[in-house]
């Protein structure tokens, strides 16, 4: 019984020793700050006039994945976007607008990652492209684009409370109902 | 053969006594801090209680323990989803988020009751209290519509 305790006890020393280490270190606060958009690797040359175009060309190449109901092509395209949205500059915003950009950033970011996390459930990707396509109408009114971008609008999506989309071409081609309805919907006017 | 099986006991009981030297962090707070969602909105009482049951353990600064959570390896995984579940969202910390980030954990939270994703089903099957009935769907579902 001796030799038990014995070894029980040195045991309890040697787990003791080798986790106090690894855990006890405090839970850093991941640092979501202007930084995080900045920090772009590879900035791709673009007019000041227009440097959302990657940004828009990815979300409208997912939104037309969305339409022919295919989630693993719509979570390849998000990637782009995630992408594209992390290497955006906001050098020529004004600090009110950089702020409001800041924050649709982070929430831009966060939508496409789910949707391509998501990529064998299309329901959970469309849930996202609601919040997703408001971030971008909102981008848009703020930093500007040459194209030109509709607001389109569904009555149907989001479980019959409505949601908008943003598309480059005057007609409707539904991202949330699919193949299903891909008609259903309307175009609310250009976004300027 | 008889030591052998001795031995595998004698091991077992080592690395249970041992782990339960692994400090833990506790997750509770004695202010309502101003940033809190009960300070953000005017949350009707049942839906309060609703909050407090099924979500507040993982999504706010105050963790209800039961006993079995502060022993291990128990106590490890409840850390762990606390952590995780704070990181998503933080119902103490409610009030720091910009309006946008409102919004959107507010459509995650309605979306995710109403699929039945959250509270998570390893949660609701040491907390069956915790498990949201039809009724207690809706009313976070017309809470969060009228807000």
């Amino acid at each position: 019984m001796k030799k038990v305790m014995t070894v029980l006890m040195a045991g309890g020393f040697f787990v003791l020793t080798s986790c106090a280490g690894s855990d006890s270190t405090p839970t850093e606060k991941p640092t979501e700050t202007t930084e995080q958009v900045n920090s772009s690797t590879q900035t791709e040359e673009v007019t000041k006039k227009d440097n959302l175009s990657s940004i828009l060309n990815s979300y409208f190449e997912m939104s037309e994945n969305l339409t022919n109901d295919s989630a693993a092509d719509a979570a390849k395209s998000s990637e782009k976007l995630s992408n594209a949205l992390k290497d955006f500059q906001g050098d020529q915003l004004s600090n009110k607008e950089y702020k409001e950009v800041d924050e649709i950033m982070n929430s831009s970011i966060e939508h496409a990652g789910h949707i391509t996390e998501n990529a064998g459930d299309i329901h959970h990707q469309r849930e996202h492209l609601v919040l997703l396509s408001l971030d971008i109408k909102d981008l848009i009114e703020i930093v500007g684009t040459d194209q030109k971008v509709y607001e389109a609008y569904c009555p149907m999506a989001n479980n019959n409370k409505g949601a908008i989309w943003v598309t480059n071409k005057n007609e409707v081609n539904n991202p949330f109902m699919g193949q299903s309805m891909p008609k259903c919907g309307k175009i609310n006017g250009e976004i300027k | 053969m008889k030591s052998y099986i001795k031995w595998i006991i004698y091991s077992l009981l080592i690395v249970l006594v041992g782990i339960q030297f692994i400090p833990t962090s506790i997750n509770q707070q004695e202010i309502t801090p101003y940033t809190d969602i009960r300070k953000v909105y005017t949350i009707p009482d049942n839906v309060l209680t609703i909050l407090e049951v099924s979500c507040f353990d993982c999504h706010s600064n105050n963790t209800n323990y039961p006993f079995y959570s502060r022993i291990q390896p128990m106590a490890m995984l409840m850390d762990k989803h606390v952590r995780e579940g704070k990181e998503e969202l933080n119902f103490s910390e409610f009030g720091d988020y910009s309006d946008r980030k409102k919004r959107n954990k507010l459509f995650s939270i309605q979306n995710q009751v109403k699929d039945g994703e959250m509270p998570l089903s390893s949660y609701t099957l040491m907390h069956n209290d915790a498990k949201l009935t039809a009724n207690e769907k809706k009313l976070i579902e017309e809470w969060i519509t009228n807000l």
